[in-house]
């Protein structure tokens, strides 16, 4: 094998190696998350709710299926319907669907991550990890700002 | 000659002062409609545990709200926003003439000792009220509140289907208008000042 054969092989390897080493990840969805914040509440809530904006930029569709965090006792996906008689209903889901290359928001008023029995007071500013669940990725366990 | 023209020209300026001031102008804003259908006495209990009379809030143009404590989203959003209305306000050198008051009801688990503590964290000025179960009906009656206990599946307890608006009240106790929780403060903020 002359040196140049051998600097070719090299650089096929330094190519397709980190693809092979990335296969067993490739069909994992991309999601992208942002906006991602807790409400700060009185001292004396025990309750509290979470939004964040997600993106699926993959070609397969994604399920939200639920939260943990460290921070509440439990956590639940919830959101707020609009009903025939003016009043607005909380209503618990058990799954939120993100389409293949849509958006799905969790605003106020809306849908919302849950957060039952808060293990302490949360102080405006901190951050606070909650890991979301999808059925097809590995938990996103990331940063949410305590806002007013 | 000389003189008539200088005055013809005097005239002719003022008139087009005149002219331009009342364009320019803002038009005077219509008063806001009284809405007999809502509103009227009640007694309730206040933060402090003290009975407390809808009398005690003439005077003083209200904002309230109805809602509950174990609420995670609508009800601390729309405190926040009031806090953030009142502080304005305040600012403006009229705290002293509005009072924020939140109504619960979920008597049952929004003491007055709890609502003390979570509506201090607000702003410590603002009125909660509680009472019994009869009394917090007949103020949701006369203010027209839908509210009703789902029993959902949920970790979180009791929750409320309820209705969401901000009331506006005047200084004689009559509402003047109804705001979904998420009006812009400048609308209430201008509705205000025809008040005070």
């Amino acid at each position: 094998m002359t040196c140049a054969r051998c600097f070719k092989r090299g650089l096929y390897l330094l190519l397709v190696l980190p693809w092979l080493a990335f296969a067993g990840e490739i069909d994992e969805p991309e999601l992208f998350i942002d906006n991602m914040w807790v409400r700060a509440v009185p001292p004396v809530s025990s309750t509290t709710a979470g939004y964040f904006t997600v993106t699926n930029t993959s070609e397969v569709p994604v399920t939200l299926l639920g939260f943990t965090t460290e921070i509440a006792g439990a956590g639940e996906l919830h959101t707020m319907a609009a009903q025939e008689d003016g009043t607005r209903r909380m209503q618990r889901l058990r799954n939120v669907p993100i389409p293949a290359g849509e958006t799905v928001e969790f605003a106020p008023g809306g849908n919302h991550l849950m957060l039952f029995r808060l293990a302490r007071p949360l102080e405006e500013g901190e951050q606070v990890e909650l890991c979301l669940e999808f059925d097809a990725t590995a938990p996103y366990c990331l940063p949410f700002e305590v806002r007013r | 000659m000389k003189k008539l023209v200088l005055m013809a020209v005097a005239v002719l300026l003022v008139l087009a002062v005149v002219v331009a001031w009342e364009t320019t102008r803002e038009p005077p804003r219509e008063p806001l409609p009284v809405n007999t259908r809502m509103g009227g006495d009640f007694t309730m209990v206040d933060q402090n545990g003290e009975t407390f009379s809808s009398d005690q809030l003439a005077g003083q143009v209200v904002l309230m709200f109805f809602g509950f404590t174990h609420c995670p989203d609508i009800c601390p959003a729309t405190m926040a926003r009031m806090a953030q209305l009142y502080k304005q306000l305040e600012a403006g050198g009229h705290g002293d003439d509005v009072q924020v008051v939140f109504v619960t009801f979920d008597p049952e688990r929004d003491t007055p000792e709890h609502l003390r503590q979570y509506l201090a964290w607000f702003h410590e000025d603002f009125i909660g009220l509680t009472g019994s179960d009869e009394q917090v009906e007949e103020i949701a009656r006369q203010y027209s509140v839908v509210y009703m206990p789902v029993g959902e599946d949920s970790q979180g307890g009791t929750e409320f289907a309820h209705s969401d608006f901000v009331y506006l009240i005047d200084r004689e106790t009559r509402v003047r208008k109804l705001y979904p929780v998420d009006a812009d403060l400048e609308e209430i903020k201008d509705d205000l000042r025809t008040l005070l």
